[in-house]
């Protein structure tokens, strides 16, 4: 039991989207290993991004739970929840989002100020390589350095895992593999379990395991035993 | 320095012209808090120095003559601690214009005074017997005299020729008028001249006797009391009328313009403050809002509510503190000029112009405490937000349609106009924020409007409208009233009535004041009465009216029986009753039958005073009659407040550029506010194919409906506000009120629209260099 580092049971989560129930998770169950690389499935509207937020302690389930390592994050607190996801947890997003008026340093010094055990910036920044990029603002980066900036951010963290939100829906085909790529060294380097969600069929051939979501539940669950670089992969 | 303090920086750097705007509004906020509290306080301590000092009297009285030897009994009353006799009386003064009507007030000076003692100016003091005199130094200032000139005093019908030896102060007359009819001070046609006991007595033929005593109570005594008990002393003497210091009019005068500048103090920084905050905390709001996806992504990376809370709010004590650092800078430079402005019109020496470290950082702490309360409020809906929710498109609005559609006129609107009725009504929070901007512009507009016009309305009431007299002719001493025959044979005149003018202290429930107390002809011509309704008075036999200002302060009404204390040799004590209450914005009266007040109060057949309506050359005509000591026109009364109004209207003008300022700032923020909120909206209608043009054209109609709400808002706020203000600075002495006319509110409403298009311009030019289609494209915060 100890190789599991997250652990979901019966998941579900119906939340108010103006007039209308949304049944974003209808009771989903499945392990992650430490260490794994799993990339999660599924079209639009599938409840990828809720099972994500779940994960990472972003919001709290309709029932059910979600343990990481011995902990069961969904009995969490708010106070907890926060530290949770201070020193646990990293994301990467869809869009970046980054911080307009920080430059790329500042905008990855944002996440270090506050968890307890961080790496060192310039080093994680040298890995993502954007070491000549440092005092640019984001508005003065391409999307892929925008998105290289953004997994600096949450990997300066030190996390145990690391959730990236369709982190290649914003880039070219080229820049979008060179962001496989890393969240791959990553997964390596820095042993870090990394979970991808993404629409993108061909991306599941690079993971450990790939979760196949459908309509809030999931369809099926693939393990990969020889995944492919990213490199070797096409869509 | 923390990446969040850097990006709290560099957004203000982004809106630093709307930043600034509130900066100003808190930097004028706290140098008004600094400047109002510190010259008010420099000014009080000042006087009061001044008042210790040279040992202002605790106690007066006038009597009609007290021997030099009997003033020492007045010591053996328990509690006081020196009397001094003098003798004081108003007389006219030779001027080179012959037509020029000139008072002086001789009083004597001790040889060791130590009551009111005088402040050397210029010149030596130490008086001969004779042929010397001081004069007051607004006397010197306000006719250009100087040390060594000759002043001449008319006494007795004997013109002395007197060497001025020195230009003095006194704690006496810090504000020098010379009653409180006078209403203003008039530095050219009143004055006061110092000479020595024996000059005196000579000249006025009092022989060993004076005419007032100046008491110095020891502290820690009942002044009442002890008034009550001197009253009783000098009663043998004739005793006219004993004042405590509280009734003395310089020092009353004094006393109203420090409680004034401290409701200023208490009042106007706090406008400034409170308008500074709403517009922060609704900025913060805004920018929160806008933020929303940024505050979702702090949280996934585990910063707590309160981190997210104190970001957001440190963008409000930023400006807070900058904003009161600039303002007690300020402050602090304009307290000086603040207090100089004071000892202008009120002559106090021993000035000590200090900076209280109190009011320093208690102004700081004041708009930091503003700023954290705006911050906190503007944040608090960072709490709301939850982290995956941000991340989530925000759900639309939920559609409804408004409540005029499917009516006729709504059928009749075109699409832009439909567009503009559907925004007002569906965003109602906005229609509010911005119509309440508009409102508190119209507000601070037209309250200083109404303030300016309000001075020349008191005094046209009371110059035009209340008396009706061409001249107010004084006499030195009570005449029989066949003295207007001799008044009749000098003059050609239309109207002309005699009068009673005496000072009486006004008793009612346990209230007193000493006031002056006019007896007038039953149906006088002289006055056109009017209650407070502006309903006439008509004076019947037996009337007696009450000054509103007065009414208000005693607790005084129609039907109630007031005692007038009477402090003539001879005559009682006498209780009469109110038959009406005169409107009055000026000075403090009773006026009442002549008939009333002869049989009561005074002789009969006698007067001290006529009023005169005549085309005639009054002044010149008169000024040879002996008993006349003073003649005032209507022509005198325009001059001073000629004078008077242009100090007002200074004072206004800096209230009218601070409205300015809260306008701008309100109106500016408000229109960028909305424009940045709406980006997407207007990029969504650019993309429709609307040109920009267009775009503006219906943020000018909705502006228009809005601004038109706001006035209407506006105008009952500006009324109450104005009433408010009339009502806080209205004192026994100065009545202000009346309603506020119809060119005020045009006017200010005028000047609000300049200020909304001014600020309208300001936001034009935003939205020209606004890239709409970048704006849709937007996902970085």
């Amino acid at each position: 039991m100890s190789n599991i580092a997250v652990k979901v049971t019966d998941l579900k989560k119906y939340y108010q989207m103006g007039e209308v129930t949304v049944k974003a998770l209808r009771g989903d169950s499945f392990e992650i290993i430490d260490g794994e690389f799993i990339v999660v499935l599924g079209p639009s509207g599938s409840g990828k991004s809720t099972l994500l937020n779940m994960i990472g302690g972003m919001d709290q389930p309709t029932s059910g739970t979600v343990m990481f390592y011995e902990d069961e994050v969904t009995q969490y607190n708010e106070k907890e929840l926060t530290q949770y996801r201070r020193n646990k947890i990293g994301f990467v997003f869809q869009f970046y989002n980054l911080m307009a008026n920080l430059t790329a340093r500042e905008n990855v010094e944002l996440a270090t100020e506050i968890c307890s055990d961080p790496l060192d910036i310039d080093e994680v920044m040298n890995d993502v390589g954007l070491d000549d990029r440092k005092s640019h603002f984001p508005s003065q980066m391409s999307g892929g350095e925008q998105q290289r900036v953004a997994i600096a951010r949450a990997v300066a963290k030190n996390p145990k895992l690391l959730l990236c939100d369709e982190p290649t829906g914003a880039l070219d085909y080229s820049t979008g593999k060179s962001i496989l790529r890393l969240l791959v060294n990553i997964n390596e380097k820095y042993n870090k379990t990394v979970m991808v969600i993404t629409h993108n069929a061909a991306i599941g051939n690079i993971a450990d395991t790939v979760i196949k979501m459908r309509s809030g539940e999931i369809e099926e669950i693939i393990k990969n035993e020889n995944p492919m670089a990213p490199e070797r992969i096409e869509w | 320095m923390n990446p969040l303090n850097k990006r709290v920086l560099r957004k203000l750097k982004e809106s630093k012209l709307q930043y600034l705007a509130i900066m100003v509004v808190m930097m004028v906020g706290l140098s008004l808090y600094i400047s109002f509290n510190m010259g008010i306080y420099n000014f009080e301590n000042s006087v009061f120095t001044y008042y210790e000092k040279n040992n202002l009297a605790d106690l007066s009285a006038e009597v009609v003559k007290i021997p030099m030897n009997s003033i020492d009994d007045l010591k053996k009353i328990q509690g006081i601690k020196t009397v001094e006799g003098r003798i004081k009386m108003d007389v006219p003064l030779k001027v080179e214009d012959p037509n020029e009507k000139v008072t002086a007030r001789i009083i004597s000076v001790p040889k060791d005074q130590t009551i009111n003692k005088l402040f050397l100016i210029d010149g030596n003091l130490g008086l001969s017997d004779y042929k010397e005199a001081y004069v007051i130094e607004h006397f010197v200032q306000g006719r250009g005299i100087q040390v060594g000139d000759i002043v001449q005093p008319q006494i007795n019908g004997k013109v002395y020729d007197l060497e001025i030896t020195a230009e003095v102060g006194s704690p006496e007359f810090v504000y020098l008028m010379k009653d409180s009819q006078s209403m203003l001070p008039d530095l050219t046609s009143f004055g006061i001249i110092y000479v020595s006991e024996k000059f005196a007595s000579e000249a006025f033929g009092l022989g060993n006797a004076y005419n007032e005593v100046v008491i110095d109570v020891a502290e820690g005594y009942n002044l009442e009391k002890i008034k009550t008990k001197v009253e009783d002393a000098l009663d043998k003497y004739g005793v006219k009328s004993v004042r405590l210091r509280e009734d003395q009019l310089s020092y009353r005068i004094v006393q109203e313009e420090i409680k004034g500048g401290k409701q200023s103090a208490s009042v106007v920084p706090f406008l400034f403050l409170i308008v500074a905050g709403i517009i922060l905390s609704v900025m913060i709001s805004r920018l929160v809002k806008g933020d929303r996806m940024t505050i979702g992504v702090l949280k996934s990376m585990g910063y707590t509510n309160t981190q997210v809370l104190i970001h957001y709010s440190k963008f409000a004590v930023f400006i807070g503190l900058f904003g009161s650092l600039l303002g007690v800078a300020l402050g602090t430079i304009v307290s000086k000029y603040f207090t100089q402005v004071y000892l202008m019109f009120y002559k106090v020496h021993y000035v000590t112009i200090e900076y209280y470290i109190g009011y320093l950082l208690g102004g700081i702490f004041l708009s930091v405490i503003f700023s954290i309360g705006a911050g906190v409020i503007g944040a608090r809906g960072t709490l709301k937000i939850v982290p995956a929710e941000s991340m989530r498109k925000e759900p639309p609005k939920s559609g409804k349609r408004i409540i005029f559609e499917g009516t006729k006129i709504w059928k009749k609107l075109n699409f832009t106009q439909k567009m503009v009725w559907r925004n007002l009504l569906r965003d109602k929070k906005r229609v509010i924020f911005v119509a309440f901007g508009v409102s508190i512009t119209l507000l601070v507009v037209v309250v200083p409007l109404y303030l300016f016009a309000t001075m020349p309305e008191l005094f046209d009431y009371q110059f035009g409208k209340l008396q009706q007299m061409d001249y107010n002719i004084e006499f030195s001493r009570p005449t029989n009233t066949k003295s207007l025959n001799v008044i009749e044979d000098q003059v050609d005149y239309d109207l002309m009535e005699g009068k009673l003018e005496y000072p009486f202290e006004i008793e009612s429930k346990w209230k007193s004041q000493i006031i002056s107390l006019i007896g007038l002809e039953k149906n006088t011509q002289m006055y056109n009465f009017e209650d407070i309704n502006e309903r006439p008075l008509v004076p019947e036999k037996n009337f007696v009216y009450v000054s509103q200002g007065l009414a208000k302060v005693l607790g005084i009404n129609v039907g109630d029986q007031i005692k007038i204390n009477n402090y003539i040799p001879g005559k009682d004590d006498i209780y009469v009753k109110v038959t009406g209450i005169n409107k009055q914005n000026l000075g403090t009266n009773v006026y009442m039958d002549i008939e009333l007040m002869r049989e009561g109060l005074v002789e009969k057949n006698s007067i001290n005073g006529v009023f005169i309506n005549s085309k005639d050359d009054v002044k010149g005509k008169l000024e040879k009659i002996r008993y006349i000591s003073g003649i005032h026109s209507i022509e005198d009364m325009s001059s001073s407040f000629e004078e008077f109004m242009q100090i007002t209207a200074a004072s206004i003008s800096s209230l009218l550029f601070f409205g300015f300022i809260l306008g701008f700032a309100i109106m500016y923020n408000t229109t960028v506010m909305t424009i940045n909120s709406r980006l997407l909206e207007f990029s969504s209608l650019r993309i429709l194919g609307m040109s920009k043009g267009e775009i503006i054209g219906v943020i000018l109609k909705e502006n228009f409906v809005i601004t038109v709400i706001g006035i209407l808002i506006g105008l009952p706020l500006s009324k109450m506000a104005s009433q408010g203000i009339t009502d806080a600075f209205s004192t026994d002495l100065y009545t202000f009120g009346g309603s506020i006319q119809l060119s005020t509110y045009i006017f200010g409403i005028s000047i609000t629209l300049i200020f909304i298009l001014i600020s309208q311009l300001a936001a034009y030019h935003r939205i020209r260099k606004l890239n709409f289609i970048e704006a849709l494209k937007e996902r970085m915060t």
